[in-house]
């Protein structure tokens, strides 16, 4: 039975519809419709009616367009990664091209295209597609983890039994109660090759960019109001933080610490920790679970884990 | 949520349309989170906020929490930019599901989207994309329009975009094709005075006379905006200030607008102080005055504090 004239429409134009997104968006392909002559093999099996089309338009105002839509990115990726941008300079938009030589950009929405160049500069990249510093490389790192902190958030933020009141927390830690740390999942910790702050305040000016070149410890961490905070840390208290994240319980963070330091855990050291834990509390970075709870909750997660 | 929508858009009511039913809101902003806080300050200078759904939703819990929250100090509508309608495949229903849902949870009064598209299987263009202009077009947005319509909540409108290129075949102008989708879907129309003045200029055709060939009596909201020149063609960028040439558009359009409830000013980039946007709003108020006196003159409805005692109010 033949195709309905609106079925086969629908068809044609859904076939032409695709040419015509990657016409306006892949500048490799453009080139290949606009060279092409009748006589030569099909481009991608568009026809040669739909190739007729693309080419029926204002070619200017198509280029226009796509111009458009590079600055779109462009800006796109400027807004995430403001800092990154700043000492990239001119460097940008040759790293574009380069991303698209690789692959042409199918989401262009921002934070899939912001997403997207931070994972190719990072990981997908060779070196000879930039000269981007060490320093440079980490302050993207920094940035593209505030992105994911305050656009991708992990949810929930903390387990269901996590105690985020300084003051209990306090009070267990100075009645001697051990207590499982708990860190808010929505955390980040990075060692970034800039003052991030003083970055922020200045104008894109070489020279004083590189002043603001120094090596810093910063954890972030999503807020209940979903603002990302940052908070500076000595390489000790990153260490601690670290540790945190491998051990169970404050009384067993003491002992890790000290045994890193090579040390007697004493208390002066236990009461430097605690400062530590308080005030990562009271930020809200920590939280804390009793011991029972913990141990509630990991029997079940291990009883699940059995069935499966 | 979503089943309700996919329920809907097969098998829902149609609304009856009555343009009576629909408020005046008056003269409004497009919300930025940028100028969130001096907004606020300046609750009772902005009469109503356009939300725009991709800034609410698949977004972190808080902004979308923010949504209601504005809506209880301001009146709403909802625009989006991604529903691409004009794609040929079955009608987004996860982003209509999306836009229903801002609706209700801010209390709209409309939702609108454009007469464009956006993306196509597997590829986002990134930007709103020119349709061919014939009758097959047409009438596969008319169907796409009514069953959108049908999920909706609100009135649906649909706007016109700026317009660089036009793939072929055309088979007709673009007022006779957008006449063509709002009558064929019985819907109203977001009329964007700036891309029309900005494709006038780089068309080299008559803006009024261009306005006179679209169903002005379905106009329901306007969009002005500024943007910038690129090559000699004018760019719908909302990274500048209105050009009067579109205030003056507003002037000669807004009379012939029985159904005009709102008139916006969008803001994208370049944020000026907010005093200045302000500013923009009470010109758009002054163009207004005259048009709008009539709407108000029988007592029935309540002018707009703005309105009385204005030059021409009446």
């Amino acid at each position: 039975m033949p195709a309905s004239p609106v079925f086969a429409w629908q068809s044609a134009e859904r076939r032409f519809q695709d040419a015509y997104a990657r016409f306006l968006t892949d500048e490799q392909f453009r080139q290949s419709v606009l060279g092409w002559s009748s006589g030569d093999d099909p481009i991608d099996d568009f026809s040669e009616a739909d190739i007729g089309r693309l080419r029926s338009m204002d070619q200017d105002r198509v280029e226009l367009f796509a111009k458009c839509l590079f600055s779109n990115r462009i800006a796109a990726i400027a807004e995430a990664f403001p800092l990154s941008v700043k000492m990239m300079a001119d460097a940008l938009p040759s790293l574009v091209h380069a991303l698209d030589a690789q692959s042409v950009a199918v989401d262009t929405r921002k934070y899939p295209e912001a997403a997207r160049f931070a994972d190719f500069v990072l990981n997908g990249a060779d070196e000879g597609a930039h000269q981007l510093s060490d320093p440079v490389l980490a302050l993207l790192q920094y940035e593209f983890a505030a992105l994911n902190l305050r656009v991708r958030p992990r949810m929930p933020a903390w387990p269901d039994c996590a105690i985020r009141s300084v003051e209990e927390f306090s009070r267990a830690l100075d009645d001697g109660e051990d207590v499982r740390l708990v860190l808010n999942r929505n955390h980040a910790l990075l060692t970034v090759g800039f003052d991030v702050e003083a970055l922020r305040e200045l104008s894109a000016d070489v020279a004083s960019l590189a002043q603001t070149e120094t090596e810093t410890v910063v954890l972030l961490h999503r807020g209940d109001n979903g603002i990302v905070q940052q908070k500076g840390l000595n390489h000790a208290s990153a260490a601690a933080i670290l540790m945190i994240d491998e051990t169970r319980t404050f009384r067993e963070l003491i002992a890790s610490y000290a045994q890193w330091l090579g040390n007697d855990a004493g208390a002066t050291l236990e009461e430097e920790l605690k400062e530590l834990c308080i005030g990562l509390c009271a930020c809200g970075a920590l939280g804390f679970e009793t011991v029972s709870s913990g141990e509630k909750r990991e029997a079940a997660f291990r009883i699940g884990g059995d069935a499966a | 949520m979503l089943s309700t929508v996919r329920a809907n858009a097969d098998k829902g009511p149609t609304r009856a349309l009555n343009v009576r039913e629909i408020p005046f809101l008056g003269v409004g902003l497009g919300y930025r989170a940028e100028f969130r806080q001096e907004l606020l300050a300046n609750r009772t200078q902005v009469d109503f906020l356009e939300l725009m759904v991709e800034h609410f939703l698949d977004m972190p819990p808080e902004q979308m929490g923010d949504a209601p929250l504005l809506a209880e100090q301001f009146d709403i509508v909802v625009h989006g930019l991604d529903l691409s309608i004009g794609t040929v495949k079955p009608l987004r229903l996860d982003y209509l599901a999306n836009m229903h849902e801002l609706v209700v949870a801010t209390g709209a009064h409309w939702a609108s989207d454009h007469l464009s598209m956006t993306s196509v299987p597997g590829r986002a263009i990134g930007n709103l994309t020119p349709l061919p202009l014939n009758h097959e077009m047409a009438d596969y947005l008319i169907q796409k329009c009514r069953q959108a319509a049908r999920v909706l909540p609100v009135p649906f409108l649909l706007e016109n975009i700026s317009v660089l290129f036009r793939p072929a075949p055309d088979g007709m102008t673009e007022q006779a094709f957008i006449t063509e989708v709002v009558q064929g879907a019985d819907i109203f129309l977001l009329l964007d005075l700036t891309n029309i003045l900005n494709n006038s200029i780089n068309g080299r055709f008559d803006a009024c006379d261009y306005l006179e060939g679209l169903p002005l009596d379905r106009v329901v909201q306007i969009h002005l905006a500024g943007g910038f020149a690129l090559d000699d063609v004018l760019l719908d960028t909302h990274s500048g200030p209105v050009p009067p040439e579109a205030f003056e558009l507003l002037r000669y359009a807004a009379r012939r607008m029985p159904a005009l409830r709102a008139v916006m000013i969008e803001r994208d980039q370049n944020f000026p102080p907010f005093q200045t946007l302000l500013e923009e709003l009470d010109a758009t108020r002054e163009v207004l005055c005259t048009a709008w006196a009539p709407h108000f003159a029988s007592g029935l409805v309540a002018a707009p504090t703005w309105l009385v005692g204005r030059a021409g109010a009446g």
